[in-house]
């Protein structure tokens, strides 16, 4: 039963990936200034991968949950530091992620609002721009998963 | 050293996932979209995507070679099972997906792009709108999908299970 279980959570994982990867690429393709045509393509892709997403999230959970009661893995700080982090990088995510996606949305439905736009000058400008990268989401999506993943298969703590 | 592979090899199998997703999203929203304006955006996701699903692909199936000679695998049946099981899935992808794309690229813009096939003529001029729905509700994305989720089910089970 928890080897069945784990097999799950790791099939849920990629297709959490796989949706997820939908939106990450969009990030990116809004940057190419895609024009107010392309851009509903784009707005559907979201739309699609935001179908899939949370089903696979929610068994990826749920699993994670019942093989941390099985396996008496609570009571363990590397269950409860990977389970900070994920929550941590969903935080991130959320802050950042979603002014970002309405900010570039709105920039490229409206090629003159973007013209209009000021572009912050400065140290804040420069800051801004770093954090609200797709990049700097790839990053710390990439690096946060790595270290998940190497607490969860080496268990350290 | 071995665990550090398969933590590579994990790694990059997720990595692998997030970068195709965009793919899978793009073959779906293609499917379904009747303004022929838009399928050039979405193709130019799938193109972004394809671009980079190398190198994980990469780090994935050289870590998985290492670690069959480590783990001494190369003599069971299930490795075998994996790799021929992934092998369908690649050539039923590239059957299914590729000439799709390649042939939407080539109707929208044929100067830029080849048609995907050498027997196909090439086109002087765009296709008609007519044309581009006719070849957009060619595409099969829920065979791929079922495809792709059924055989990497198979092949994880087989990984995680090694039951031959």
């Amino acid at each position: 039963m928890y080897e069945l279980l784990r097999f799950l959570h790791v099939l849920s994982a990629m297709a959490y990936f796989l949706f997820h990867g939908a939106v990450a690429s969009v990030t990116f393709a809004l940057r190419r200034n895609p024009g107010p045509t392309r851009i509903e393509a784009l707005s559907e892709v979201m739309r699609l991968a935001y179908i899939g997403a949370p089903i696979a999230g929610i068994v990826l959970v749920l699993t994670g949950i019942i093989l941390g009661i099985m396996g008496r893995w609570w009571g363990d700080r590397w269950l409860w530091t990977s389970l900070g982090l994920l929550l941590t990088i969903g935080v991130l995510m959320n802050r950042l992620g979603k002014p970002y996606m309405t900010e570039w949305f709105a920039r490229a439905r409206n090629r003159e609002a973007q013209a209009r736009m000021p572009a912050r000058a400065g140290f804040a400008g420069a800051i801004r721009e770093l954090f609200f990268h797709p990049m700097f989401f790839a990053l710390m999506g990439s690096v946060g998963l790595a270290v998940v993943l190497w607490l969860m298969m080496f268990k350290p703590l | 050293m071995y665990t550090v592979l398969r933590f590579l090899h994990v790694f990059s199998a997720f990595a692998f996932f997030l970068i195709h997703g965009a793919t899978a999203a793009a073959m779906f929203a293609l499917k379904r979209e009747r303004e022929p304006d838009r399928v050039e955006g979405l193709l130019a996701i799938r193109d972004f995507a394809t671009k980079w699903m190398g190198i994980p692909l990469a780090i994935l199936f050289i870590s998985g070679i290492v670690m069959g000679f480590m783990g001494r695998w190369w003599n069971q049946t299930w490795i075998w099972l994996a790799i021929g099981v992934f092998l369908a899935i690649s050539f039923a992808m590239s059957g299914f997906g590729r000439p799709y794309h390649d042939r939407l690229w080539h109707a929208i813009d044929p100067q830029g792009h080849a048609p995907p096939t050498k027997k196909e003529k090439r086109r002087s001029s765009p296709a008609t709108t007519e044309e581009i729905l006719g070849l957009l509700a060619k595409g099969r994305p829920m065979l791929l999908t079922v495809i792709g989720v059924v055989g990497l089910g198979v092949i994880l089970w087989l990984m995680m299970f090694k039951p031959f």
